[in-house]
């Protein structure tokens, strides 16, 4: 009996660590913010080390499944979490602010993304998945500064999260009507033996694939990320980018192919819209932008768009183009946002790029650091960015797709011309600022980080090796 | 043999370089000097012994070319290398004596150097070694000017000629797969560009050469000294332009027109030389204008093949290079005074000078007599035009009315005896040379004698005065005007229209604007508001809806 | 000869070794970059040793590529970097090498943050070699791409570009370049199922709209090197606004990678449906050569002349890569390799009278006049430049103009014409700085080059001398060419 539930200590040493935190937060007095960031990190780790040894072992076999693919994005968002749980942990001290919200926020979250990527079942992905997209909402309200503008977009996020869950679970219950059941299987099943489908079929699938490309922030729903990333304090912002993309991409990837692959044709031109419009709103927006933050927002939209439209077929190349591109571009976001955290002027995180000017004078190597992220995030060779764009544009000749590929290569341009924006500020312009001595552990991750970029694309082999036979899974 | 000396003049030359500048410059020159003396006597020994002998150096030797360094010592090469060689010799002495000379042995060393680069123009068999040993030429020129102006006009027509030949050789080595100059005879195959070719080579040796139209090169060396002057003009550049012609003649022969264009333009710039030599004031253009004759005179000889040439370039170097000596020495004596119509009355002041230019007339007129026959038209104008140009600025010079201020009067006197003395040995060596005393040779000088007394042309002495003449550059000015000013004209306005108005107005321009709305657009879209995130949502749904409605549909 | 070293990808690491001691070299105010200069010379002196022994081991007579080193770099897609080298690629790196070295001795006293150049001007130099040394189609667009970002920096921080928009556009236009070349080789890749080596790009079989996208899009990314017209405009503009002469040199040599580029790709026969883009080409090549000879002709600028010249000698050696025969090759590598010597102490010497002339608050006119040894020396470069028998550049260029006047009257002349125009801008150039007529101050502060440097650049004409005297005498052994 033990040992069919022993794969359950992944998610119940998050759901522990959650008691543990808060049982400190209400009886201990002396608390710093780096009590719960040590919290934190033990059961994240712990998790991490259990997702690692159960890796193919289910507690829940009917709702939720553990297997390679699973365990990988799973994994991969613990190893994300703990890194950008510590880069926090130096706001907080710095700012002095409390981090109980933070980071038990963030435990609840990870719980509830690794239940959705583990799910087999339609209900417990819209309750996990749309209930860690609403504890985003709490997250963005965190901080002192409670200014207008803040207030406004954590409202609107918080009606369109709802509009969307409310979205998913009608289209839910329309699956149930229509399927029987709300196994991945049976609704898989439903629409490849039905010989016609009827509209309210695609709607309900509809239903279902919409919320996660709101959630994913797909044009032309990117309105709630963009308005979050530009007011949410940094430690939220580097979450929201950083982490639950993994989550939400193996979501997308595990319904398309185990319960909507039918029908995926008629949706796939949906998919190749939204991406083609991801990619050109992104790169025209980064270039409306003097805030950084906003400015990596949009870049974040064309990352997105070429991610999405490497996947649109979903096969197997198109899975392992497009989590490999994510890969890249997470580790070049999380090398941008450390550096965010190296970006401080008597005490204040600076965003505007005027603010930064010259900052290669004083902080070289985090300037230095900025400039192999960028390059990165550009996919200019020899940097790991073009691992990712290497897969992805093979993958998009392989599949015919010329014009898609044509239409992504031509649009970094304009994306580039907004990096060049920042390089220049950063490099070429005169200081206008002082900057405050950058703590040792941005460094260290930093360092980290490059060093996991050098050797990635010294030796590819190292990173690629078995993610390949991982992601099969799926299938 | 030819080898030996050649290498021996590239090391006296560099060592001659690198002492430019030392303590004891003159003890280098006299060095100097001493070596030319010996290489001399032992060049004139081995050519007297009829020494021959081959010598070619592998200098590419790769499946695309093969090129030899030939040096071969032969009575060709031993003959046309012996003027140049005592014409070297005579204006290392000068340069060594004249006290204008600031850089004696830099100039001396730099004339060694040329002399061997000629050498190796000589002995060319190849295109390669004739393209090199010209451009080497030309460069070593060009550092024996130094005046800036003179410079300036020297390499730009030098340029040009030089481009010319790159060219020619390049085609004609690609049309006849050989880089040798034996080839040049073949070279009127179908498909082949002979006519051009000759065209090509004429403008470049003309230009080489001053000719008419091309000029402009040869009389910016006016700017120069003396003994710059004539050791330029016949130990260097103009020089190289006959001897290319010789070396290609098998091209010329071939092409009906060659001989033609050399004759017209051997005349057109006799004449222009003629005409210069009269007109002009400064005795240094004057020289030059003299020069041009001689070089008329070549290019003529070269329209009647090449034996004439062959036979005659020896004196006639030397002829004209004693006459510029003869001009060099009238202004050394007048304190340097350079305008003829500053001059006059000179002959009782400066009698051994005068006595000298009289000596140098009757062996010009020996030499010219003795070789009419082989060209008999060409040298009777030559006789007749020059002869007339000496008696006439002799005739100011020496005997016309004296414009001289006082200074010139007060320091008037024969040039020493160390510039006199070998000049009267080289007009008695031309005039035993020649050995011609013929009672035609006694009626011409003594004409020329009666033209020199008598000043028939010194009215034309009023020229002088009009400065639009005396400073006037036609022809420099015509190719301003007609070739430079359009093609600088032609740059801007491509610059103008291509780079800034298409590039710059339209193109990036165009490329700014349309980014600068494409992000107004977005800005307006994204303005954070209720409103545009519903716009966005209902958007997403329509998008969704329409398309899944199209695929349904079919 | 084969040896069991790597050559190779030595002769591309030591400039990052050298980089990454530059970056750990102390430079504080005593030292003022110094040791970051002396490491950095030191590598780059270093690898010419490397470079040598290379030419030693290299056998002439051997077609092909030679020193191959395989590594195993992805699994999906399957990928192998392959590096090898031939003469003319192991030229053309001894003439970066060459000339970014005269580059650092040309930078060396600028006031500017040494360190930042030295490391960005070590990390481009490896990178092209990379580039130079690339066998297969994705190490060469690897490369190809990668030396941008050391190129952008060193523009960017050094360069003195005030217009932001003009170095933006460079970039970008260098990067459409790249993206085009990116589009083909993953094609190229597809198609093959397998990595190709360069040479063997234009016997892969593609059908005829393929073969239209993909020969398309080689020829825009290599032509976005070049400064060809229309798109000549962003390269010219950045050069005109450097002032210093490592910026410039790098950035000049930018052009070369596409010539290389058209070297290595272009079919010795020509496939018949590029024939008629063939043509276009080369009249677009001969129109912008003319073109930019004029422009250099007219401009004021020095370094828009030699920018200028050395367009025009790149667009000529684009012209010579397209003809039918591979002995033109040679001819080009041999001619490439003076051409950047020249056009690097053109450029140094150009920068360092700039210099002189703001320290003597006078016209730069005349100034050689006061300044003998830098006069003897520029002289001895213009010459060299405009093709008299200084450099191996005479001898080679003769060949390549022989061969396109062979191929084309027409287009030889043009060819012969843009020649004499920008040989007429650089002398312009010479004697403007030599007029004596120009009036100098009576003491003038400027210095004439240091007797070592003297030396140094004596050294190097020196050494062009015995390029022309014997192009082959730095190949130890080996058969004939």
């Amino acid at each position: 009996m033990i040992h069919k539930y022993i794969a359950a200590l992944p998610e119940a040493s998050l759901i522990i660590g959650l008691i543990v935190m808060a049982l400190v937060n209400l009886f201990r007095k002396t608390n710093t913010p780096k009590t719960f960031y040590t919290l934190s990190k033990f059961f994240l780790a712990f998790s991490l080390l259990t997702t690692v040894l159960f890796y193919n072992r289910s507690w829940l076999p009917q709702f939720l499944e553990n297997n390679p693919y699973t365990s990988l994005f799973k994994i991969i968002i613990c190893i994300f979490t703990l890194t950008w749980a510590y880069l926090s942990c130096k706001w907080f001290l710095n700012k002095n602010y409390p981090s109980w919200s933070f980071y038990s926020l963030m435990l609840l979250e990870v719980l509830l993304l690794s239940l959705a990527v583990s799910s087999l079942n339609f209900v417990v992905l819209v309750i996990a998945l749309q209930g860690a997209f609403l504890l985003n909402w709490c997250l963005i309200r965190l901080g002192d500064d409670e200014e207008k503008k803040k207030l406004g977009a954590s409202r609107r996020f918080l009606c369109f999260a709802l509009l969307f869950a409310a979205l998913s679970a009608a289209g839910a219950v329309l699956l149930l009507a229509r399927a029987g059941s709300l196994d991945y299987e049976a609704v898989y099943k439903h629409f490849s033996h039905v010989s016609k489908l009827m509209p309210v079929d695609y709607t309900a699938a509809a239903m279902m694939i919409l919320p996660l490309l709101f959630m994913l922030g797909l044009v032309p729903f990117h309105f709630w990320y963009i308005d979050v990333i530009g007011v949410a304090v940094l430690p939220v912002g580097g979450f929201l980018t950083i982490v639950p993309l993994f989550a939400y991409v193996a979501c997308l990837a595990d319904i398309v192919l185990n319960a909507f692959f039918p029908v995926w044709p008629v949706f796939k031109p949906v998919l190749i819209v939204f991406g083609l419009l991801s990619v050109g709103f992104g790169v025209v927006g980064a270039n409306s932008e003097t805030n950084m933050r906003r400015l990596f927002g949009f870049s974040t939209l064309y990352h997105l768009g070429v991610i999405v439209l490497s996947l649109a077929a979903f096969d197997d190349n198109s899975i392992l183009s497009g989590f490999v591109y994510m890969l890249v571009y997470v580790l070049a976001m999380s090398g941008i946002y450390t550096s965010f955290l190296g970006m401080r002027s008597k005490g204040v995180y600076l965003s505007e790029l005027e603010s930064v000017s010259g900052l290669s004078a004083v902080r070289p190597y985090i300037a230095a650091g900025f400039l192999v992220f960028l390059i990165s995030l550009i996919s200019t060779p020899p940097l790991l960015g073009f691992l990712g764009k290497l897969s992805v544009v093979n993958n998009l000749v392989i599949q015919g797709e010329y014009t898609v590929m044509l239409f992504i290569l031509l649009a970094v341009l304009m994306l580039v011309y907004a990096y060049l924006n920042v390089i220049k500020a950063l490099y070429f312009d005169a200081r206008i600022n002082t900057f405050d001595r950058v703590d040792k552990g941005v460094y260290i991750c930093l360092t980290v980080n490059l060093i996991l970029v050098l050797i990635s694309i010294l030796n590819p082999k190292y990173l690629m090796n078995d993610v390949e036979a991982m992601l099969v899974t799926i299938f | 043999m030819i080898a030996n000396l050649f290498f021996c003049l590239i090391a006296s030359g560099f060592v001659a370089g690198a002492a430019a500048r030392s303590r004891y410059e003159r003890l280098w020159s006299f060095l100097l000097l001493a070596f030319l003396a010996f290489s001399g006597f032992y060049f004139w020994e081995n050519w007297q012994q009829g020494i021959t002998g081959n010598f070619a150096f592998h200098w590419i030797d790769a499946s695309l070319m093969q090129v030899n360094i030939n040096l071969a010592s032969n009575t060709d090469t031993y003959r046309l290398t012996a003027p140049l060689f005592l014409l070297a010799g005579i204006s290392v002495f000068y340069n060594t004596f004249y006290p204008a000379e600031t850089e004696k042995l830099r100039l001396n060393g730099l004339l060694l150097l040329n002399l061997a680069a000629l050498i190796l123009l000589i002995c060319a068999q190849n295109f390669m070694q004739l393209l090199t040993a010209v451009c080497i030429a030309d460069v070593l020129c060009l550092f024996m000017i130094n005046d800036i102006e003179g410079k300036r006009r020297y390499i730009f027509y030098n340029l040009l000629a030089d481009m010319g030949l790159f060219t020619l050789f390049a085609l004609i080595w690609k049309q006849t797969g050989s880089v040798d100059l034996a080839a040049l005879s073949g070279y009127r195959r179908l498909g082949q560009y002979p006519e051009l070719s000759v065209c090509l080579i004429l403008f470049c040796a003309f230009i080489k050469s001053g000719m008419f139209l091309f000029q402009g090169g040869f009389l910016s060396l006016s700017g120069l000294s003396f003994n710059r002057i004539f050791s330029i003009s016949y130990g260097a550049t103009p020089l190289v332009g006959i001897l290319l012609l010789i070396k290609t003649y098998p091209l010329l022969a071939g092409v009906s027109y060659a001989s033609a264009t050399l004759q017209l333009f051997g005349a057109l710039t006799l004449l222009w030389g003629f005409f210069g030599a009269v007109v002009i004031d400064n005795l240094k253009d004057k020289a030059l204008y003299f020069n041009l004759m001689f070089y008329a005179l070549m290019i003529g000889l070269l329209s009647l093949g090449l034996k004439p040439i062959m036979q005659i370039l020896p004196e006639l170097l030397i002829l004209g290079y004693m006459l510029n000596l003869l001009w060099m020495m009238v202004a050394v004596s007048a304190s340097n005074e350079i305008f003829v119509s500053n001059m006059g009355s000179f002959a009782r002041p400066l009698k051994a000078v005068f006595s000298l230019a009289l000596l140098l007339i009757l062996g010009l007129i020996q030499f010219l007599w003795k070789s009419a026959p082989l060209a008999e038209i060409w040298i009777y104008a030559f006789g007749a035009i020059i002869l007339m140009a000496c008696a006439h600025i002799l005739y100011q010079i020496f005997l016309g009315k004296t414009n001289a201020d006082e200074h010139v009067w007060a320091f008037l006197k024969n040039p020493p005896l160390l510039y006199l003395l070998p000049y009267a040995a080289a007009a008695a060596f031309v005039i035993w040379k020649n050995d011609c005393y013929d009672w035609m040779v006694g009626g011409i000088y003594a004409l020329f004698l009666v033209v020199l007394f008598l000043g028939p042309l010194r009215s034309l002495g009023r020229l002088y005065e009009a400065e639009t003449l005396q400073e006037a550059d036609w022809f420099d000015d015509i190719y301003e005007t007609l070739l430079v000013a359009p093609v600088k004209i032609l740059g801007r306005i491509l610059w103008l229209t291509i780079d800034f108005l298409i590039i710059e107005r339209t193109i990036v321009s165009s490329l700014s604007g349309a980014t600068t709305l494409l992000v107004r657009l977005l800005e307006k879209m994204h303005t954070g508001t209720w409103t545009g995130s519903l716009l966005y949502v209902s958007a997403g749904l329509m998008i969704t809806a329409a398309v899944v409605y199209m695929k349904v549909r079919g | 000869m084969t040896s069991s070293f790597n050559f190779v990808s030595t002769i591309i690491a030591v400039p990052f070794i050298g980089l990454l001691f530059a970056l750990a070299a102390k430079d504080d105010e005593k030292t003022r970059d110094r040791n970051v200069f002396n490491v950095s010379i030191f590598a780059l002196i270093t690898n010419l040793f490397v470079i040598w022994r290379m030419f030693a081991l290299l056998d002439v007579s051997k077609p092909g590529l030679q020193m191959v080193e395989r590594y195993e770099w992805l699994e999906n897609p399957k990928i192998s970097i392959v590096l090898g080298m031939d003469v003319f690629s192991l030229l053309l790196i001894l003439a970066v090498h060459a000339a970014v070295l005269i580059g650092m001795f040309g930078a060396r006293h600028n006031k500017e943050d040494g360190k930042s150049l030295m490391v960005f001007s070590l990390m481009f130099v490896g990178m092209i070699t990379g580039f130079f040394a690339a066998a297969d189609i994705f190490s060469f667009y690897i490369f190809f791409e990668a030396m941008l970002l050391p190129l952008f920096m060193i523009i960017g921080m050094f360069g003195g570009i005030r217009k932001q928009g003009v170095l933006a556009r460079f970039f970008i236009y260098n990067l459409l370049g790249a993206i085009f070349l990116f589009f083909a080789t993953v094609v190229l890749y597809n198609y093959q199922s397998a990595n190709i080596a360069l040479n063997e790009v234009s016997r892969v079989d593609l059908n005829i709209r393929q073969e239209i996208f993909v020969w398309a899009a080689i020829f825009i990314s290599f032509l976005s090197r070049i400064p060809i017209w229309p798109f000549h405009y962003w390269i010219s503009s950045i050069s005109t606004g450097l002032r210093n002469p490592l910026v410039f040199i790098i950035t000049n040599i930018i052009p070369l990678t596409g010539v290389y580029g058209f070297v290595r790709f272009w079919p010795k026969t020509v496939p018949g449906v590029l024939s008629y883009f063939m043509i276009i080409l080369e009249i677009i090549c001969v129109i912008s050569m003319v073109f930019i000879a004029l422009i250099g002709l007219i401009n004021k600028d020095i370094q828009y002349k030699i920018f200028s010249f050395m367009t025009v000698g790149y667009i000529i050696y684009l012209l010579a890569a397209f003809l039918p025969t591979d002995m033109v090759l040679q001819n080009i590598g041999y001619s490439l390799f003076s051409f950047l010597i020249i056009a690097a102490g053109l450029e140094v010497l150009s920068n360092y009278l700039e210099k002189q002339q703001e320290c003597m608050e006078i016209s730069s006119a005349g100034i050689l006049c006061a300044l003998p040894r830098a006069s003897l020396i520029f002289s001895f470069f213009v010459l060299a430049a405009i093709g008299m028998p200084l450099s191996s550049m005479f001898l080679n260029n003769f060949v390549l103009v022989a061969d396109l006047l062979d191929k084309n009257v027409k287009m030889g002349s043009l060819v012969v014409f843009s020649l004499i125009v920008i040989a007429a801008a650089l002398l312009q150039e010479l004697y403007r700085l030599k007029d004596n007529t120009c009036v100098l101050p009576e003491k003038p502060c400027a210095a004439d080059i240091s007797a070592r440097a003297y030396g140094v650049l004596l050294l190097i004409c020196g050494f062009l001398l015995l390029t022309f005297v014997n192009p082959l005498w730095f190949v130890v052994r080996g058969g004939k060419l």
